[in-house]
């Protein structure tokens, strides 16, 4: 005796719906699953008529779930968003290449402009070659950094006004439950939040934040989207996997639980007692970060002075790391300094690079090379004690006023950053518990800790 | 007794733990025989899970099963049907049911 | 030999959390501490007032007993300066032989104990606590209240329950004349109730169900026990050689069930997993704190309402709306059907979101005094 669907259209029901129990046919089905999104894109007022929207695509089952929606319902509705789709690709040998196709795909299928851009392009680095720097230990660390910057960058290239996420139900309340486990006290208040981003920056908006991965998958399956479905090579087993894994078992018991979890974190506060990291903009590449210098820096310079560790772990252990590496270049200082002259020299020349017109001081711009000499120029005033101040360069100071100053404030960053672990920091504002998040790092480190910016989030996996 | 024939099928991930084989076609032996110490005679879901788990899945069970079902996370249709409306494991198996398999534990 | 970390002057026999060794004595000053340390820098007691002792006979409540006598029998300026009044709720389940067990067990240790079955929360008239005997049941109560926790999930009951428990112990605190009363909760139960707890959505409620003190009501709930876990509490029950009673929790599977596991599991690897939920749980507080003019009927819970123009409390609503009718019927968004099919009866105008859903699952008529 086949279920009836519960609308009473007397069609057979073909899915228990998790989030009230009830079962509907394939229609009813349809149309409440756009219809929810669509009152989560109104009521939590996510777009603004006539603008542009980039879609975060990964050509997993989520992303390629949204574009198909928006697209409907921008149609059905008339929402009058110019959507497109941005992706990023990660230089994952058998994982991110495959995925792209499936991206490419959509752009076909749903007839919008796609953006890709690399690590290679933004970093100077694939993930393929930082594995090969740091091993499979932490490269997750890297992989997520770098791809919630990759994703404003790209979003300020395409000029669009926010970027639509593919964050469901589930995804949200596993990051709750994640930074409940990892102390993460600033992360647990801004993860529920339907739209994220500070003054200044493109914000993001999560229209599928009220809807379950079974619905996605299961619209997904029915109306036979095509999605990428492989895990990242790298990382298998990571601790998101634990607070999954509650998740579902939690889920099993009582469906409606992932919404209840949401709740409880949309209606939490914080005690006024607590301070929170605030916001603000990194001072090397002008992006969001929580530090004078993001963390996506950090771990490049770690990377192009082969220090791949540097970021990763205790800032303590960096700073650590940091005069190990310096009193190493002492020997070889004079040496250096010549080279830096010859350097300086090929690099001022083609110094400016530009981002849709505007210059770009960041110095994070393509050239591996230009901040090797930039590194090099801090460390060899580090060892010389001239503090930064020095005029070392002298024949090239004019054209790198720019560079200077990014030196200072760098050189000051190697001494603030160690000085971050003592005291304050740890008390005061609000960083992640050091003992759990040690212990995870000794495991694995969480690929997209708590508020990545989903594309190929790998949750658990297989 | 009758033959009892039915079409299994993996996506979403799930059929990497199938020798990536997404469909296949599979005669299940007389309940009886193949496990006498539950004294049944029809197939339901929960059996066809030992089955498969016998058969089909040489390495890492866990990844696919937990207890006596399927790990949370993976979802089964029956002739294309949340088997949350068929009883899920309790559903008794008929000759030619296409059962499938999606795994929702893969990235998006 | 490796020697007790904290006096370094004798070998440690207590390993906690895998790294940290201490000599017996060392041992108990410091969870002797913890306890007396909680009371004192929060300073909530007045001197001498009734604190009512909420003791079940298990692990937590065996140490509590002991913390709280081993404080009294002090001589010096150390002394705890309360007056305790020592508490045990009655639960549906409970057979005669353990309440006796416990009763038996205060008056060795020559202190009386209060009793009171669970079933009383069906009455509106409540008869008194008994000293040190098995009160009489009232029948008819006790079968409304089986049959009441029966109908009901096993994840609703447990938390219920727990409702429940917080009003009798605040109404028999008041019968007592007590403006305080302490819980045994441990760091562990509290990490497992953080857990159960956002799972139910009660997390605006963190702060007064997993902090120090609860003073939803005038009768403040207080747990002095929060630092202390599991494993020091083991330890201090083998050295001191108390014998806790074996509580029976009715282990059914729910999400209180499996936050459990989960908890002791994770705790197993990763040996700080309890006390960074722990510490997560101090920093959650409460939106406009002052500004919550209505309280839950059932926990007290302030309700906030129109903070967000969005939750899930909404999106749950809809989505039950667009799942019960037919298409054309719901093009409109916040039409009068929302009402209608509401999954959260009574919701923020008498009840908070979780009570609420706990609501929607009694069948039977419920007194809920609207």
């Amino acid at each position: 005796m086949p279920v009836l669907c519960r609308t009473g259209c007397g069609e057979k029901a073909v899915l228990k719906r998790p989030k009230t129990g009830d079962a509907l046919c394939k229609n009813c089905f349809y149309h409440a699953f756009e219809t929810e999104i669509h009152y989560t894109i109104t009521k939590g007022e996510l777009f603004n008529k006539g603008e542009s929207v980039a879609i975060a695509a990964s050509g997993g089952k989520d992303s390629t779930v949204l574009a198909h929606v928006m697209k409907t319902l921008n149609k059905r509705y008339e929402y009058g968003l110019n959507l497109m789709l941005l992706s990023i690709d990660e230089g994952i040998t058998g994982y991110r290449d495959d995925s792209l196709e499936t991206v490419k795909q959509n752009r076909d299928d749903y007839e919008m402009p796609l953006k890709i851009l690399s690590y290679k392009d933004l970093y100077g680095w694939t993930m393929d070659e930082i594995v090969a720097q740091i091993g499979r230990k932490n490269n997750c660390t890297f992989c997520g950094v770098f791809r919630r910057q990759a994703l404003d960058r790209g979003a300020a290239m395409l000029n669009v006004k926010c970027i639509a996420t593919g964050h469901n139900a589930d995804d949200i309340a596993e990051t709750v439950l994640m930074n409940v486990l990892r102390g993460d006290i600033a992360r647990l208040k801004r993860c529920t939040s339907i739209s994220t981003g500070s003054e200044g920056t493109i914000p993001r908006v999560k229209p599928l934040k009220y809807t379950y991965e079974k619905e996605i998958v299961m619209y997904a399956h029915y109306k036979k989207l095509v999605y990428f479905s492989t895990e990242c090579v790298f990382a298998p087993n990571a601790y998101r996997g634990h607070a999954r894994a509650l998740l579902k078992d939690m889920e099993k018991i009582r469906p409606s639980c992932i919404m209840d979890i949401i709740y409880s974190g949309e209606t939490m506060a914080v005690k006024e007692d607590v301070s929170l990291p605030t916001q603000r903009l990194c001072v090397r590449c002008k992006f969001v970060s929580s530090q004078e210098v993001c963390k996506a820096c950090v771990l490049l310079e770690g990377l192009n002075k082969g220090l791949p560790r540097l970021g990763i772990g205790k800032s303590s252990k960096a700073k650590k790391m940091l005069e190990e590496y310096n009193s190493k270049l002492e020997h070889s200082a004079k040496e250096r300094a010549i080279q830096d002259l010859n350097d300086h020299k090929v690099i001022n020349g083609s110094d400016k690079c530009s981002s849709k017109g505007k210059s770009c001081k960041s110095g994070l711009c393509k050239s591996k090379k230009k901040y090797t000499e930039i590194d090099n120029h801090v460390n060899k005033c580090c060892n010389s004690d001239c503090s930064g101040r020095c005029k070392c360069n002298q024949s090239n100071d004019k054209e790198n006023e720019g560079n200077t100053k990014i030196n200072t404030l760098l050189e000051q960053y190697g001494i603030n950053e160690s000085s971050n672990d003592s005291g304050i920091d740890q008390n005061k504002l609000d960083v992640p518990n050091n003992d759990i998040v040690e212990d995870l790092l000794n495991q694995e480190e969480d690929p997209c800790s708590g508020s990545c910016g989903k594309m190929g989030s790998l949750q658990i996996g297989f | 007794m009758s033959q009892l024939k039915v079409i299994l099928q993996f996506s979403g991930g799930a059929e990497l733990l199938f020798d990536k084989i997404k469909k296949r076609e599979v005669e299940l032996p007389v309940l009886e025989k193949y496990l006498p110490q539950i004294n049944k005679s029809e197939w339901s879901i929960r059996e066809l899970l030992v089955w498969m788990k016998d058969n089909l899945l040489k390495e890492r069970p866990e990844l696919f099963l937990q207890g006596d079902s399927v790990r949370p996370g993976i979802l089964v249709l029956i002739n294309d049907s949340d088997w949350e409306l068929y009883g899920e494991l309790d559903y008794k198996i008929q000759n030619g049911d296409a059962i499938m398999f999606i795994s929702t534990l893969h990235g998006g | 030999m490796s020697f007790c970390q904290k006096c370094k002057l004798v070998p440690g026999t207590i390993l906690l959390r895998l790294r940290d060794l201490y000599c017996n004595d060392c041992f108990l000053t410091n969870v002797s501490h913890k306890f007396r340390a909680c009371i004192g820098k929060n300073r909530i007691l007045t001197q001498n007032e009734n604190v009512l002792i909420c003791l079940n006979g298990g692990l937590g409540s065996t140490i509590l007993l002991n913390l709280v006598l081993n404080g009294l029998a002090l001589n010096n300026h150390k002394k705890l300066l309360i007056t305790p009044v020592f508490f045990h709720l009655i639960g549906t389940e409970e057979n005669k032989s353990f309440t006796k067990l416990l009763i038996e067990q205060c008056m060795n240790q020559n202190y009386d104990i209060n009793l009171c079955h669970i079933s009383e929360y069906m009455i509106k008239i409540k008869s008194k606590p008994k000293l040190n005997h098995i009160p009489e049941r009232n029948e008819e109560a006790h079968v409304e209240m089986k049959k009441k926790l029966s109908d009901m999930s096993s994840s609703t009951r447990n938390d219920y329950l727990a409702k429940i428990k917080r009003e009798l112990f605040i109404c028999y605190a008041k019968e007592l004349q007590c403006n305080s009363i302490f819980t045994a909760e441990t760091s562990t139960t509290l990490a497992i109730k953080l857990i159960s707890n956002l799972s139910l959505g009660r997390g605006s409620q963190v702060q007064h169900d997993i902090g120090f003190c609860d003073n939803r009501n005038e009768v403040k709930i207080l747990r002095p026990i929060k630092d202390i876990t599991l494993e020091e509490i083991q330890h201090y029950i083998t050295i001191s050689q108390l014998t806790p009673l074996n509580v029976r929790h009715a282990q059914e599977y729910s999400l209180q069930s499996v936050a459990k596991l989960f908890v002791n599991d994770l705790q197993q690897n990763f040996q700080s997993t309890i006390s960074t939920i722990c510490k997560t749980a101090e920093k959650i507080g409460i939106q406009n704190e002052n500004k919550h003019k209505i309280k839950c009927l059932i926990c007290e819970s302030g309700i906030n309402k129109n903070q967000c123009k969005l939750t899930a409390l909404e999106a749950t609503n809809y989505s039950k709306i667009v799942s019960m009718a037919q298409q054309e019927s719901t093009s409109g968004i916040g039409s009068p059907i929302e009402q209608q099919f509401s999954m959260f009866p009574h919701v923020n105008k008498y009840l908070c979101y979780a009570c609420s859903k706990n609501y929607s699952e009694m069948k039977s008529t419920v007194p809920l005094n609207i």
